[in-house]
């Protein structure tokens, strides 16, 4: 009986451990190492400050430029770097030459605006002068000062000399060369200060320290020479392509009056074969109505 | 009732004042036109001062003229009508049944000195329906003529407008010229100078005198076409003055006829005259007229109505075509329209010739 239960027993342990769900597997439990867990929190730590120290430099620049860009004194600061920049950039590649030519090229054209509005004026004038009050007159003077001389003058100078240029060998070479003049005008006028600078420095030296200062004078004496010659050139070009330019200008011109003379002959014709009209009616009216006063 | 009324006209003028207002303001906005007046406004002045000149020319001038022509005639109608009695009693000694006869002549002339007038008006307005037609029943009304006059008339304006646009202009970009013609079927244009240049880079070379001008080209044609108008116009006047001349001197000359030999010598010649002027010449005019234009189309019809010349806009010069020969087709056009218009000022020679049996 003992065996019997024995052996119950021991099937049903059997069975229940085949019908029993095995457990999970339990991991092991971690080290816990307080002395590392210390030292890194410190490496965070100094991480963060890093960080932070990058945050407040941003910051701080960020700061100084809304400063500079929303305060008057920050934004004329800006300014008068940027124009102190540009006259150093306007000082390094002008030249006086390049000022004294744009002077006279604007004296030239002030002269002929002038003389024009002095026409203009003197046409007023006249008519004033023979008791003829005309302002329509007046304004259509001053339509044409408006259209033929400041009209032709600014929109279009530059880019007819260019297309000239291009088609006149001739005047192109001119073009080059005057080109050429000036960049040695230019470098002549630099080496020219650049003695007269070593000059008066060596003049302020001691009479015993001085030295090279004949050599200075005439390497003055020859730049200023080369330059007269240069400039002399210089404006016998100008005037070549000035009256070159002219005289494209001057056939353009008859090309237009050409076509306006054209245009006029034609209207004209046509106005003929009216005015024929009319008059072949005048006539015809003149017989009748001569009948009709017969009758 | 009255305040109605009188609330109403307020709102009638209310309303003139503004729509007169709102006008003037249109009327500011308009283009401003060019202020010196054009050729073609020269010529049509010269319309309005003929139509002035000529009435003029007959109401205070021939009219007077015509009145003394009047009394002059009957003055010598009677002259002739007595000197030509003597005669005829002389010559048949004493009175027969030719002095009848003679005395109904006086009587049928004496009564053309007074109606010779408004029978020569009569005859022109006659010749000129033969010509152009009833112009009361409008275009449905004109002469065969007529229209054949102008047709090639307005087919010659338009044929030499395209013969001078093609040949001597050129057409542009017009943002290059800022005085520039425009019309609105050209646009934008300039005119050719000279009949070849584009290829040769040098500015002196273009103003040598190897290349032909072509404005001086224009002018020729345009002279030849003067000549041409010229002799249309000639024609259109001498028809009017003649047959006004002849209403002037139509009474002396039926006095005249009072006597038989002097009506053999003058006055018969004069009435073939008016005959041919009045009734046959307008038509004989319109169709010489034509004529001249339908030579003036065919010298037209020579020119190419396509433009001769491209404008290269990088070298600002006026690039023709190598097979176009503008300056031999303007020649023979030239050469043309001058026969034409010479033609036109010779025809009325040639046609008193042809009518009096010369040619």
């Amino acid at each position: 009986m003992r065996n019997h239960l024995s052996r119950y027993a021991i099937v049903g342990l059997l069975l229940g451990l085949l019908l029993v769900p095995a457990l999970p597997v339990q991991a092991q439990f971690t080290v816990w190492d307080p002395t590392n867990y210390a030292l890194q929190l410190a490496k965070k730590i100094e991480e963060a400050n890093r960080w932070l120290e990058t945050i407040r430099h941003y910051a701080t620049m960020v700061d100084k430029t809304i400063q500079q860009l929303t305060t008057m004194q920050g934004i004329l600061r800006n300014v008068d770097e940027q124009l102190a920049r540009n006259v150093r950039l306007v000082r390094f590649i002008s030249n006086v030459g390049q000022i004294v030519r744009g002077s006279f090229q604007l004296k030239r054209q002030l002269e002929g605006m002038i003389r024009y509005r002095i026409a203009m004026l003197k046409a007023i004038d006249d008519r004033l002068r023979n008791g003829i009050f005309d302002p329509e007159r007046d304004l259509q003077d001053l339509e044409n000062y408006l259209k033929f001389t400041i009209g032709r003058s600014a929109d279009q100078t530059v880019a007819r000399l260019d297309k000239l240029a291009r088609n006149d060998s001739q005047l192109e070479s001119w073009c080059i060369r005057r080109t050429q003049v000036q960049k040695d005008l230019a470098i002549t006028r630099g080496v020219l200060k650049q003695a007269e600078q070593q000059l008066e420095a060596e003049k302020n030296k001691s009479d015993v320290d001085q030295s090279s200062v004949a050599h200075l004078n005439d390497v003055i004496l020859r730049q200023q020479q080369l330059i007269a010659e240069l400039e002399k050139e210089h404006a016998e070009l100008q005037d070549k392509i000035t009256e070159r330019v002219a005289k494209y200008g001057l056939r353009l011109q008859d090309m237009e009056n050409f076509a306006f003379s054209i245009m006029a002959a034609t209207d004209g014709w046509l106005s003929l074969q009216e005015t024929k009209d009319q008059i072949e009616r005048t006539l015809t009216d003149l017989i009748n109505n001569t009948q009709a006063q017969q009758r | 009732m009255f305040i109605t009324t009188l609330q109403k006209r307020m709102l009638r003028w209310l309303t003139s004042a503004l729509i007169l207002l709102g006008s003037a303001l249109i009327a500011n906005a308009q283009t401003p036109q060019p202020s010196g007046p054009s050729l073609s406004d020269h010529i049509a002045r010269l319309s309005i001062k003929a139509s002035q000149l000529l009435p003029y020319l007959q109401n205070e001038v021939l009219s007077h003229i015509q009145d003394w022509v009047y009394g002059i005639a009957v003055a010598v109608a009677v002259l002739v009508l007595l000197f030509s009695f003597l005669r005829l009693w002389r010559e048949n000694a004493g009175g027969n049944s030719n002095l009848i006869f003679f005395f109904l002549r006086s009587l049928f002339f004496f009564g053309l000195v007074g109606s010779s007038v408004w029978i020569i008006s009569q005859m022109a307005a006659t010749g000129r329906e033969i010509a152009e037609g009833n112009e009361i029943n409008g275009s449905a009304g004109r002469g065969l003529l007529f229209e054949f006059y102008k047709a090639q008339r307005d087919s010659f304006n338009e044929s030499y407008e395209k013969l001078v646009m093609g040949t001597f202009t050129v057409k542009v970009d017009g943002s290059d010229f800022t005085v520039r013609p425009s019309t609105d079927t050209a646009g934008t244009f300039v005119g050719v100078l000279y009949d070849s240049e584009g290829t040769i880079k040098d500015l002196d070379k273009k103003l040598s005198d190897s290349s032909y001008t072509l404005p001086t080209l224009f002018n020729l044609l345009n002279a030849a076409r003067t000549i041409l108008e010229a002799g249309d116009f000639w024609l259109l006047l001498l028809g009017a003055v003649l047959v006004l001349i002849f209403k002037v001197a139509a009474p002396l000359m039926m006095a005249v006829a009072i006597d038989q030999k002097l009506a053999h010598k003058v006055t018969y010649p004069f009435a073939w005259g008016a005959g041919v002027l009045t009734l046959i010449w307008p038509a004989v005019s319109y169709f010489i007229r034509a004529l001249a234009y339908l030579f003036g189309n065919m010298a037209m019809a020579l020119g190419d109505s396509e433009p001769l010349y491209n404008w290269d806009n990088a070298t600002m010069y006026a690039i023709k075509s190598n097979f176009a020969s503008p300056v031999y087709v303007v020649a023979i056009a030239t050469f043309m329209m001058i026969i034409a218009g010479g033609c036109l000022w010779i025809s009325p020679y040639l046609a008193y010739r042809f009518s009096m049996g010369s040619i």
